[in-house]
């Protein structure tokens, strides 16, 4: 094998906590996101040529998996609705017997980031999570970085109002 | 004075310039709204931040790390000549006389030390579930070059040994290794390949002893 595959070999596999971090976030499921860090670093090979030494590695992931997640969206566009009642019901299923605090935590964002479009899961994910600059966020994904900024803004709203209507439908049943 | 979101956001990721975060810090101190927003934006991200955290502290699944290898591993396999590759019937009817002969040779299989937490098995007819079962850790577990032994009880040793790992055409991961069986009659080194099925079941496909079938090898072997 060339010096270069095992140098990338080794970088990914070390990066692979973080890919799984960032692919969970555009995922519903842990599953998801495996098969989809999988599916990246299959093509980051493929393309691997394409691949400046020298750049971020995790960023070229990041923007794999985000290209990936985009597409396949756009494939299962007609299918996604029955998927996240399959995922709600998963997670309703797995209430009782995750105590974690951790869990619970990941479990109320998954509520508030299912139905989100992937461009904005991405978006926070890269910059609030990987804490990656607007400009870098801008690179990963494609886009001009106001368009970032505007995208960013709607997403951390929508996650703002999810939360707000969490806290509603909470009163509403503490109420009764 | 009134601030666009974008702003706000931006103070709250740190990026504003100086002027905007001083401008933004003094109204703060009078404009609830103002304030409400930026703890808005602060608070999304460090919600998102203690979601996610755990996962990146977890271990990678080894099959995912398997997956990078094979990735890797196939560029390489793509660079070298293509060699005769026997069809999948063969492949069985092999690893079915691999088997067999073993099992004629032998009178009872046990884990090794390298498989301590294997049953214990006295029982011929348990040899092919001990096997496969050593196949399975060593493919599983094991990178490239290490290796996991075996002993059976009629005295033949087996190490095995994964050597290359890759994805075949219909996707499923495989691994070429190396079954060094070690008998009072002399010791055989094997090349089989099996192929990942699911949660750590390896489907074995075949047995090689250099460029040819293992089965003549065999027949010598393990026949008394």
């Amino acid at each position: 094998m060339a010096g270069r595959d095992r140098e990338v070999e080794a970088a990914l596999i070390s990066l692979l906590p973080r890919l799984r971090r960032f692919a969970r976030g555009l995922s519903a499921t842990m599953e998801d996101a495996d098969d989809l860090v999988q599916a990246a670093c299959v093509r980051a090979f493929e393309n691997l040529d394409k691949w400046e030494r020298g750049t971020r590695l995790d960023s070229w992931m990041f923007a794999i998996i985000h290209r990936l997640r985009i597409d396949e969206a756009r494939r299962a566009k007609t299918r996604r609705d029955k998927a996240h009642l399959v995922a709600d019901e998963e997670r309703r299923a797995g209430d009782l017997s995750r105590e974690l605090e951790e869990r619970m935590m990941l479990r109320r964002v998954d509520a508030e980031m299912a139905g989100m479009e992937p461009e904005l899961r991405s978006l926070l994910m890269l910059v609030c999570v990987e804490g990656l600059s607007y400009r870098e966020a801008a690179e990963v994904t494609g886009v001009p970085i106001g368009t970032v900024m505007s995208r960013l803004n709607r997403a951390r709203t929508q996650l703002a109002d999810r939360v707000g209507v969490e806290r509603e439908q909470k009163n509403t049943t503490g109420n009764r | 004075m009134t601030f666009d979101d974008e702003i706000l956001m931006a103070y709250a990721d740190g990026v504003a310039t100086p002027g905007q975060a001083d401008a933004i810090e003094a109204a703060m101190e009078s404009d609830e709204m103002v304030r409400r927003k930026v703890l808005a934006f602060v608070r999304s991200t460090h919600r998102l931040r203690a979601a996610y955290q755990p996962i990146a502290e977890e271990v990678a699944p080894e099959h995912l790390v398997a997956a990078v290898r094979a990735a890797a591993g196939r560029r390489d396999l793509a660079q070298l000549p293509p060699r005769h590759t026997p069809s999948r019937t063969f492949w069985r009817m092999a690893a079915g006389f691999v088997l067999a002969a073993v099992i004629g040779a032998g009178a009872g299989v046990w884990g090794s030390s390298a498989l301590d937490d294997a049953p214990q098995v006295a029982d011929a007819d348990s040899f092919r579930g001990v096997y496969q079962a050593a196949v399975d850790r060593a493919l599983e577990g094991l990178p490239n070059g290490r290796t996991l032994s075996v002993m059976f009880a009629n005295g033949t040793d087996a190490d095995l040994k994964p050597v290359s790992t890759y994805l075949n055409d219909v996707g499923e991961f495989c691994r070429e290794f190396e079954a060094r069986f070690v008998q009072p009659q002399g010791a055989h080194t094997v090349v089989s390949v099996a192929c990942r099925q699911n949660a750590g079941n390896w489907r074995i496909d075949g047995a090689f002893l250099g460029a040819e079938p293992a089965q003549d090898v065999f027949r010598i072997g393990f026949t008394r």
